[in-house]
């Protein structure tokens, strides 16, 4: 049964993409709420402190833990050559929900350097070998 | 981009690529197990703590994402999300520079799509 696409597998699947971008939002959110811009050395626990008084770091590290499972159950399922090119979406889907939620600017030559890299990440990802990618 | 940001970029990247070899080796020590029930998984749970090396990868975890959220101060989190791709890079030249693995060519056409990305992603 294993490498069988069901709606069921998708669906965890989409779960699993979207739990990892609102995962690198919340953080973004939370390294912004700290309002320390170009954090250094010499203030960096300052802001590790800040980080962790927002209640965007714990949500996000809730979230994330929530994909980590959701990705063993996808991986229990399928393949990890089959499973790992879709985690890709991310490359797509995090530019085009920072640019809606965030309101970051993301100019056209970026939309395809994103393109490229996600071609080269899938073609690294897929290439025969006798090591396996790991997410 | 300065110094500083690709600075925090390289050690996130060093800590999650050693993370996942630590957790490898980790995995490599335990048994295979039938998870039926809590009682399996809470018990294999138990097993992998006892495993230092599994401690070393938590320490490696909480590394790579402090260095994350550093370089979030520097850069907007959709070209972070891109330059986080030279992972695979890093990752290709470990392979063929210093473990001597024999490279398919897709997979430098591969690494080579991805530096011209993420160099296009930093001039937009």
């Amino acid at each position: 049964m294993k490498n069988n696409l069901t709606f069921k597998i998708i669906g965890l699947m989409l779960l699993s993409d979207i739990t990892e971008s609102a995962g690198e939002l919340l953080f973004k959110k939370a390294v912004l709420l700290t309002g320390i811009d170009h954090v250094a050395a010499s203030n960096f626990i300052t802001f590790l402190l800040k980080l962790a008084a927002t209640p965007h770091l714990w949500l996000g590290i809730l979230i994330y833990a929530l994909n980590f499972v959701l990705w063993m159950a996808v991986l229990s399922r399928l393949d990890l050559s089959i499973a790992f090119p879709i985690s890709n979406a991310a490359y797509v889907i995090v530019p085009f929900l920072s640019m809606i939620t965030l309101h970051e600017h993301v100019p056209l030559i970026r939309w395809l350097g994103a393109a490229l890299i996600l071609a080269g990440v899938t073609l690294i990802s897929r290439s025969p070998g006798k090591e396996t990618a790991t997410p | 981009m300065n110094a500083a940001a690709f600075l925090l970029l390289f050690l996130h990247q060093i800590c999650s690529t050693v993370e996942q070899v630590v957790f490898k080796k980790a995995a490599d020590r335990l048994q295979d197990h039938d998870l039926k029930n809590l009682r399996d998984i809470l018990s294999f749970a138990g097993k992998t703590l006892l495993i230092p090396l599994v401690w070393l990868g938590f320490i490696l975890v909480i590394g790579a994402w402090v260095f994350w959220f550093g370089l979030l101060t520097y850069v907007d989190l959709n070209i972070a999300i891109l330059i986080d791709s030279l992972q695979y890079v890093m990752i290709f030249l470990v392979s063929f520079f210093v473990l001597k693995e024999r490279i398919h060519w897709t997979r430098l056409l591969g690494a080579a799509l991805i530096m011209l990305g993420v160099f296009l992603a930093l001039k937009g």
